[in-house]
């Protein structure tokens, strides 16, 4: 086995070539500023394990020592009190304890204890500070003030520094933040004014490697009092018994790895005083002092410290938990708002990218892209649609549409996308429905930004050339790395509210489906009632106008010679008006036949039309009740004339037939010209209804009155609201019983 | 006896008679409003047989197509030649009609002079034909 030297401090074969690996834990070396001492957890306190300095804190040597009972050499209500902390294995109200100077030469000394893996450590160490614990609970609290009036984070963390410094005077205090990859970003700094400013700077994650950060959660303030220091030795290196060395993890006077040193010496650093910033059980960043000189710092200052990057902490976690809870808030309220938009207008693309909130608030994002039901709908700045059916493509292709992408360097994930990564570095995707090629897509833009390092991270570790191991940078001149390619990253809450999303949409979607369904049947439904329909058209309406027809014939084989012309003339329009009946009921077939064809889209004279469907009622309301017929402006409009024309026939005899009992009966016809529409009118002054029957009006075979009060079928109305259905137009109807109905029918321009 | 006309339709009964007058067909006919008559009549195993039937199918009780089984189910009646003489040109009843033992089936006509020449075929063939032909049942 190699003997212990700074330069090699450990009892292991350890390959310095791998200082991530290097056990700096069980490091068998200890700053000369203090001393260890191993005890054995009894009342005997026996000596197991010793450095080899501690003969400049207790009147022996370390070889004498050994074995020996820790409380042979100390006074005596420090070794009680040593055996009662030993006890509860409970230290903290304990430490630090005072050990009297036992001459003039000497001062007081400070001693504390800890335990680790079942081992009682002792250290001791000098006190410098003498002012009493009033002084520095009123220092702290005046520290303490000063940092939480500021309530802004980078501004608390400054303040931090600067009361950090304040109170230690280290020549430089930086508050030091980790990234997801624990590169270091230098957020606040107090500093000496001639000192080079490093606020600003970021330093690679090998800079303080993972064994170091670990230590920090185990022990969360660390000193090291001087880079060029004669370290001592622990002694002997391994625990007689157990054969293993001392673990030195807790120990805030440990010594320091030579890559460490190494690396501070280059840095021109003399001392270093290092607290954690812990948040959530992760090491979020730390409070790192530098001195030019060698520096100890004082056992309470220390403490005191350490209990400021407690607050720091607690703060970090509150202001998180506090931001947290606001951006929840926040997107829950836009996503309800989404999901009630997509609901109410039962159109998910609709919903997403009209209402008041739209994708972008609900996940920030440059641009977003729905890719539903065959067409893609952006919002904000996206890539072109020929460059989103590449990125759809490539999604489905790779299996990634099982649930959810995101990138944020999408030129990574796929070098063809260059002409668009570029811009479009990040992407966040989910699929929809289960089925490929339905997705919704957010993009960031690349942000291109200079990271500046202290030093260049790629060389923060070399290989010296002339001991062959690993040595950490000389340089740290500030080195720029403009980095590229890279948007902002998804957070974990993005991802969620976009998973979340999917699954709305995809109950939107079953309920659509369902409602489709519904609306299936009932299609069918009327499409079987519009075959039994034209079935009663042939077979009921044809023979009474057989009847008609024949008997006007009869009258003209017997009776032509006993007519005068007048009464040849009424037998004639019977006969024509009969033929005009059967080509309408030809009519109404072809429509029940033709109802899932097109519609002619003809432009249509509406007046001749009007005027026809008029004289037919003139000439047989003659001599019954006389129904005066109105005919307004006549704008032409566009649609099938055969149906058209049936249509205002129907409304027009439905407004006849119920006005007929009424004095002074009449029809008014019309319509204007709007702006997307032309919108015709039928009225009468007719008996009317209850605007309770208002949807059954259009049903197939309904009739509101008694049938043997008013001639007809039942079918008239259907017929109109097939027909506006066909020419994609709406019709309203406003009725009062006793006064007259109002039909609106709007055809779309 | 010529024949037995089954028809509800006043109008369409009318329009019948006034051709059977006016051609000078025949005095020797029943004019029956519901299937219920017609059977009723073959109720009466003296009750005269008609050379032929011209039977509507859409009757108030009882429909066409019931009496066209009834009468094929009776050995006295199965072999009155039936002509089926409806409104309705569905394929449904046209093959029911078949089915059920209809030696022909009619539709009716839109217009009069039409329903004229078709009755006076039916009139020749299915009567003075067959009555010229010997006996085609027992």
């Amino acid at each position: 086995m190699d003997k212990i030297t700074s330069e090699n401090p450990y009892n292991t074969a350890y390959d310095l070539d791998n200082c991530d690996k290097e056990p700096i834990h069980i490091i068998q070396t200890v700053q000369r500023f203090a001393c260890i001492l191993a005890i054995s957890g009894d009342d005997e306190g026996r000596v197991e394990q010793v450095s080899t300095n501690v003969n400049d804190f207790l009147a022996v040597g370390h070889e004498e020592i050994l074995g020996k009972s820790l409380f042979n050499f100390i006074p005596a209500d420090a070794a009680n009190r040593i055996k009662q902390g030993i006890k509860s294995t409970y230290f903290l109200e304990l430490n630090p304890i005072v050990l009297p100077a036992e001459n003039q030469q000497l001062k007081e000394r400070l001693l504390s204890v800890h335990e680790m893996e079942g081992q009682f450590c002792v250290e001791i160490e000098y006190r410098l500070e003498h002012k009493n614990e009033l002084y520095f609970l009123s220092m702290m609290d005046q520290a303490i003030q000063r940092i939480q009036g500021s309530s802004i984070d980078n501004n608390l963390l400054q303040k931090t520094a600067e009361e950090v410094k304040n109170i230690t005077r280290y020549d430089r205090v930086m508050v030091y933040q980790f990234d997801e990859n624990y590169n270091g970003h230098v957020v606040a700094e107090a500093k000496e004014e001639q000192l080079e400013p490093f606020l600003g700077l970021h330093y690679p994650a090998t800079d303080i490697p993972k064994q170091a950060r670990d230590l920090f959660l185990k022990n969360r303030v660390r000193i090291l009092t001087d880079v060029n220091d004669d370290l001592a030795f622990i002694y002997p290196t391994l625990h007689p018994e157990k054969k293993i060395p001392l673990n030195v993890a807790k120990s805030a006077v440990r010594g320091v790895s030579p890559i460490h040193l190494e690396y501070l010496r280059n840095m021109g650093v003399g001392a270093t005083l290092n607290v954690a910033i812990v948040e959530n059980g992760k090491l979020w960043g730390l409070i790192a002092c530098h001195h030019r000189q060698k520096k100890v710092l004082d056992y309470r200052i220390r403490s005191l410290i350490k209990f400021m990057g407690t607050i720091i902490s607690g703060h970090l976690s509150l202001q998180r938990a506090t931001d947290f809870r606001k951006n929840i808030l926040q997107n829950n309220i836009i996503h309800a708002q989404l999901f009630e938009h997509m609901n109410k207008h039962q159109d998910i693309v609709l919903g997403l990218t009209e209402g008041e909130y739209s994708l972008l608030d609900y996940i920030p994002a440059d641009g977003a892209v729905i890719i539903f039901e065959n067409k893609i709908v952006s919002v904000g700045l996206t890539p072109t649609e020929q460059q989103i059916h590449r990125l759809e493509e490539w999604l489905n292709k790779d299996d990634l549409s099982a649930s959810l992408f995101s990138t944020n360097c999408l030129i990574k994930e796929n070098p063809d996308f260059a002409d668009f990564a570029k811009d479009f570095s990040g992407v966040l995707s989910v699929n929809l429905s289960g089925n490929a090629s339905e997705y919704i897509i957010w993009f960031r833009q690349a942000q291109e930004k200079e990271v500046t390092w202290g030093g260049n991270p790629k060389e923060a570790k070399i290989r010296s050339a002339e001991t062959g191991r690993i040595t950490p940078r000389k340089s740290f001149a500030k080195w720029k790395e403009v980095v590229t390619n890279q948007s902002l990253p998804w957070t974990e809450q993005n991802k969620d509210s976009a998973l979340k999303l999917k699954n709305d949409i995809k109950d939107i979607l079953l309920k659509r489906f369902s409602q489709l369904k519904k609306l299936h049947n009932d299609l069918s439904r009327s499409y079987l009632e519009l075959e039994s329909f034209s079935y009663t058209v042939s077979h009921d309406l044809r023979s009474p106008l057989r009847g008609i027809e024949g008997f006007a014939q009869i009258l003209i084989e017997d009776y032509a010679d006993k007519l005068d012309e007048y009464g040849v003339e009424v037998i004639n329009t019977i006969v024509s008006s009969v033929d005009k009946m059967n080509h309408f009921i030809n009519d109404i077939l072809k429509l029940s036949k033709l109802a899932k064809l097109e519609m002619a889209q003809e432009e249509i004279d509406v007046r001749p039309m009007l005027e026809d469907i008029a004289k037919n009622y003139s000439a047989a309301s003659r001599k019954i009740q006389p129904v005066k017929i109105i005919i307004e402006d006549c704008p032409t409009i566009k649609g099938d004339p055969t149906t058209i024309k049936q249509l205002f026939a129907n409304l027009i005899s439905n407004a006849v037939k119920y006005s007929r009992p009424i004095e002074d009966a009449y029809v008014i016809i019309g319509g204007k010209e709007l702006d997307r529409k032309i919108s015709y009118y039928v009225k009468d002054n007719g008996i009317g209804f209850e605007m309770e029957y208002v949807s059954k009006i259009y049903e197939v075979f309904s009739r509101l009155v008694a049938e043997d009060e008013y001639e007809g079928t039942g079918i008239g109305l259907s017929i109109v609201k097939r027909v506006v259905d066909r020419h994609n137009g709406e019709i309203f109807v406003d009725s009062v019983p006793g006064e007259g109905t109002s039909f609106q029918i709007d055809f779309p321009k | 006896m010529d024949f037995i006309l089954v028809e509800d339709s006043e109008v369409d009964g009318q329009l019948l008679k006034r051709i059977i007058r006016k051609e000078d067909l025949t005095d020797n006919y029943l004019w029956m409003k519901d299937g219920s008559e017609v059977l009723e009549y073959f109720k009466d195993e003296k009750a005269l047989l008609p050379t032929a039937i011209l039977l509507d199918i859409k009757l108030p009780k009882v429909n066409g197509l019931k009496v066209l089984k009834q009468l094929r189910s009776s050995q006295r009646t199965k072999n009155i030649p039936v002509v089926m003489y409806s409104s309705s040109y569905r394929k449904d009843d046209v093959e029911a009609a078949y089915e059920y033992g209809a030696n022909s089936y009619l539709t009716k006509p839109t217009g009069f002079s039409e329903m004229k020449v078709q009755f006076i075929n039916f009139f020749n063939y299915w009567i003075r034909h067959n009555q010229s032909t010997l006996h085609f049942r027992d």
